[in-house]
């Protein structure tokens, strides 16, 4: 079968297309640059140069296939001018949801992020719960609103269906949402690792092959206009560093308190006004992860047959990957 | 048989603000009453209240633009004998648009919500607001009600109609038990199209961007110790301290250049929102 993917120079779409790919369907990526295209010299995977802005390359890409993943995303935390924001994760949206409904696709799935839940409160949040944060991020509001779109067109007939990664850890290319490597590659290399100070705040970590999984059985099972949340266990941060600390015993933790990453969250904008050099990160960006983001992923796992790694597997088999590496 | 629980009732709950505020209530153990047009959002809500925190959660799907329907709500709470003891009136209207350009039906749908649903609610619980020993009235205004800034005529002068209507009543019931408070948010990130033109302000507009889910902790405990006029944001607080302090040419000079800016980022990118005229501040 063909399918249609976008983002698969990124970390979830790379592994995805390469699944997919191996699986002996004809994977059509929409890339920016073929030139930069790593790990794709499959047979199966035909790279076309185009831009999720360019509807006419997002045509080309689609002709004669049958479904799509839509993975790609602007997946930063913080840019200037924002409207990257909403003309990539929004409008480029819109233009593979067009072309969808213009090539009769039969199904779509779309990469959505638990980001769009905001904060958990007493209870993992599920799909049907409410936001519980205002849109102070660009990021979670370009999300939520390219979500909207998705559900307006599964309204009109589109067969989509959402998924809703949470925290993604797992070997994979170390791009910008794939922070949990660099910082295991920090630990392993003896250097430290800067954690949240907030030992008890709870998140939840999904292993990247279960997400890969999820987004193949959500193509196969999932309802139209239905979104599902591919996540992991629920763990505190200090759980995570104590399974950490028991697979690497040399890796060394620093733990950075909330008021002392506003304070440089602060410097780095106010230095972005002076130099023009962009911040890593931004106060307004900082907040989650300072605050729970627990997910259920009952709903996966009841109707997709989503399955669970438990962190301290996927965390020995993550290790074990990089160890090549070092 | 009247229970003796207290309800805390909420309008214009399902989304943005209000919601911040049930979820703020509830954290404080209070049970509620939320009402908000019909749809699931507000029955998830409630789910979420009842699942998070232990209290009990009535919801109302109600069109309150309509005057009926503040009637019918008001018959059903008496009906299944809740007892309120908080009214929030939250429930607005918010756009931004130049007089010529907004079609009737919008500014008279604002005019009903804001103006008359909010002056009738408080008319019908106020018998009962007063029988308890403790009550309070808070009702949502503006920051825009201190400005008189273009793009904002109607809209601006029902949150100044909440404003005065509040202050008066608050004199009124001094006596009462009921104490009454207005709350003059300034811009909050609440849903797309209000977030989306937050955006598009100056620096200082956008810095004193706030949000709701920080605002309603504060505003719930001014509320609880009597205050009458809650301004939240240190930034917002600082310029209705120049209001009061600058001439009107240069408050106008600065207003005027800020409101032109105004715009939200893209219009495109929000022509799928379902109500682009939803709660603003």
């Amino acid at each position: 079968m063909k399918i249609f993917i976008t983002g698969a120079t990124g970390y979830i779409g790379n592994l995805l297309a390469v699944k997919l790919a191996g699986s002996g369907h004809s994977v059509h990526a929409l890339v920016r640059k073929p030139s930069t295209a790593e790990n794709m010299d499959h047979s199966n995977i035909r790279l076309f140069k185009g831009d999720l802005n360019d509807i006419h390359s997002i045509r080309r890409a689609m002709d004669d296939c049958e479904q799509v993943f839509h993975v790609a995303a602007f997946a930063r935390l913080w840019a200037h001018p924002s409207d990257i924001f909403f003309r990539v994760n929004v409008d480029g949206t819109r233009n593979v949801l067009d072309v969808a409904m213009e090539k009769n696709i039969s199904k779509f799935v779309y990469t959505s992020s638990t980001a769009v839940f905001g904060n958990s409160l007493n209870h993992p949040l599920s799909e049907n719960d409410p936001r519980t944060i205002g849109f102070n991020c660009d990021y979670d509001l370009s999300k939520c609103m390219a979500e909207k779109l998705v559900m307006d067109y599964a309204a009109k007939g589109l067969h989509a269906v959402v998924v809703n990664p949470s925290r993604v850890y797992g070997p994979g290319r170390a791009t910008y949402s794939n922070p949990f490597t660099r910082f295991m590659m920090k630990a392993l290399r003896g250097r430290l690792v800067p954690v949240p100070k907030c030992p008890d705040v709870i998140a939840n970590y999904a292993y990247v092959h279960d997400v890969i999984a999820g987004h193949l059985l959500a193509m196969e099972h999932g309802k139209r206009g239905e979104r599902y949340i591919l996540g992991g266990e629920n763990i505190s941060y200090r759980e995570m560093l104590q399974t950490m600390q028991s697979i690497i015993p040399a890796g060394r933790v620093i733990q950075i308190p909330k008021a002392l990453l506003t304070a440089i969250g602060n410097f780095q904008l106010l230095r972005f006004y002076v130099t023009n050099q962009h911040p890593s990160f931004t106060p307004s960006t900082i907040n989650r992860y300072y605050a729970h983001t627990a997910f259920s992923c009952d709903k996966a796992i009841t109707q997709l047959n989503y399955t669970i790694t438990p962190f301290r597997q996927g965390m020995t088999e993550t290790i074990e990957h990089l160890k090549q590496y070092l | 048989m009247t229970s003796d629980k207290f309800y805390t009732l909420i309008t214009g709950a399902s989304d943005g603000f209000g919601k911040s505020l049930a979820i703020e209530c509830a954290r404080r153990k209070m049970n509620l009453v939320l009402v908000a047009l019909p749809g699931h959002d507000l029955e998830y809500l409630s789910e979420f209240i009842q699942k998070n925190f232990q209290v009990d959660v009535k919801t109302f799907g109600k069109d309150l633009t309509n005057e009926g329907e503040c009637y019918d709500l008001h018959l059903q709470i008496v009906d299944l004998n809740l007892r309120v003891n908080i009214l929030i009136n939250n429930a607005g209207i918010g756009n931004t648009q130049m007089f010529t350009e907004t079609p009737p039906e919008l500014f008279k749908k604002q005019i009903r919500l804001n103006v008359l649903a909010t002056t009738l609610l408080t008319s019908l619980f106020l018998p009962q607001l007063k029988k308890n020993a403790h009550s309070y009235i808070l009702n949502v205004g503006s920051l825009c009600s201190f400005f008189y800034l273009p793009k904002k005529q109607v809209y601006g002068a029902t949150k100044s109609f909440i404003y005065f209507f509040s202050k008066c009543l608050r004199r009124e019931l001094i006596n009462d038990n009921v104490s009454v408070s207005v709350v003059c948010p300034g811009g909050m990130n609440t849903n797309f199209h209000v977030s989306l033109l937050n955006r598009s302000g100056n620096f200082l507009s956008r810095i004193s961007i706030l949000n709701p889910e920080d605002v309603a902790p504060v505003v719930i405990s001014k509320m609880l110790r009597g205050k009458e006029v809650i301004i939240p944001g240190t930034m917002n607080r600082f310029s209705r301290a120049l209001d009061k302090l600058l001439p009107g040419f240069l408050k106008n000079a600065f207003t005027d250049k800020l409101m032109r800016d105004l715009k939200p980022l893209r219009q495109a990118s929000i022509s799928t929102e379902k109500d682009t005229s939803t709660k603003a501040a």
